[in-house]
């Protein structure tokens, strides 16, 4: 015989149904803010990773409490799940933010920010000149409508008779070789601070200098799709891999100078400011710190 | 961006900080609305809709300040 009594069964049923999670509305509670067209037009997605409408257009929804509250979240916001979780909340066209293409991330994040709190932006800055501290308006949408070019991507790189096709990062590798420098970073400011013996120091501050040189071949290699020789495609991680840890300095060089000129492609999101004050004109630098940019409107 | 380790820790009170106040408004909110709205609605409810709420809220606030009637 239970000793359960009968009616906390009843209850536990009625708390069972009444309970809000996972509620199939909960789709229809949002409606898209605006839409957009992503730099990439949904080239270099992992398969699967998203669905984009038949007219290309990819409809953002306002963030919710719970989207603003996930972004307060420090560890979350670390290793990058943060920014993954309001992105599939807000962007219901992507199924795994994880596989998105770097060039697609400001693009997505400026544009929820739109979706959330309107077009204007607050952020304030210090005349460098007369150091007095002033508050301004940015319009963003600015910045969604500054082209980016990612044409460079289509044109390979030619060293010998090796064609190299580069393609733009996925949010999940660019995420985690950032992890890597700043546990590197960490690891300088620690070794800094220690007063360990000068050699000691010398041999770790090696160790670091060698990690972060792998870490700079990986950044590479993580970026060639393929390499193509005698008309075969050479896709094999661990043979890109192999082939720039021991490849010509020239090939490496190509590569890295690819590298700058599509970092230079990107749209320069910087602000022109006039000192209301004593009228001096500077540049401010405009970053996307996540932690930032989602809560100055809040 | 490069903070020290005070920084860092001031930052990371503030979002804590911040988060508890995002909590207590959406709490204060259920409150107002008089369990017409739970907790886990509001969690849900975009960003935009909330401030639609505190207008009611405010302005219900107002209408009560102005009629003498009292607001509990």
């Amino acid at each position: 015989m239970s000793n359960e009594n009968p009616n906390q069964e009843q209850m536990k049923d009625f708390l069972a149904q009444s309970k809000p999670a996972g509620n199939p509305l909960q789709q229809y509670m949002r409606t898209p803010q605006i839409y957009i067209t992503l730099p990439s037009k949904g080239k270099y997605w992992d398969p699967g990773s998203i669905e984009i409408p038949i007219n290309g257009e990819v409809p953002i929804l306002s963030m919710s409490s719970l989207d603003e509250l996930t972004l307060k979240s420090p560890d979350a916001l670390m290793n990058g799940q943060a920014v993954v979780d309001v992105i599939h909340s807000c962007v219901p066209c992507i199924k795994d933010a994880w596989g998105m293409p770097i060039t697609d991330l400001d693009t997505i994040l400026i544009a929820i920010r739109i979706a959330t709190y309107g077009e204007n932006m607050e952020y304030s800055s210090s005349c460098p000149e007369c150091k007095e501290f002033n508050e301004y308006e940015i319009d963003l949408k600015r910045f969604l409508e500054a082209k980016v070019d990612l044409s460079l991507y289509d044109s390979p790189v030619v060293w010998e008779n090796l064609i190299f096709k580069l393609r733009p990062q996925t949010y999940r590798i660019t995420n985690n070789n950032n992890l890597e420098v700043f546990e590197q970073q960490r690891i300088v400011t620690v070794v800094n601070d220690q007063s360990l013996d000068a050699e000691i120091k010398v041999q770790k501050f090696n160790e670091i200098f060698k990690k972060m040189t792998e870490l700079t071949m990986r950044n590479i290699t993580q970026s060639i799709e393929y390499i193509e020789t005698n008309g075969e495609k050479v896709t094999n991680r661990i043979y890109i891999n192999d082939f720039i840890a021991n490849s010509d300095v020239k090939a490496f060089k190509d590569i890295k100078d690819r590298h700058s000129q599509l970092d230079n492609s990107v749209p320069d999101k910087t602000v022109h400011t006039t000192c209301p004050d004593c009228q001096h004109k500077y540049v401010i630098p405009f970053t996307f710190d996540h932690a930032n940019f989602f809560a100055l409107a809040s | 961006m490069i903070l020290n380790n005070a920084e860092i820790v001031k930052k990371l009170e503030g979002m804590d900080q911040e988060a508890k106040q995002i909590r207590k408004r959406l709490i204060e909110y259920c409150w107002y609305m008089r369990g017409g709205i739970t907790f886990s609605e509001l969690v849900q409810m975009p960003v935009s809709d909330i401030s639609l709420i505190n207008e009611v809220v405010e302005s219900n606030l107002e209408t009560a300040k102005k009629s003498g009637q009292p607001f509990f």
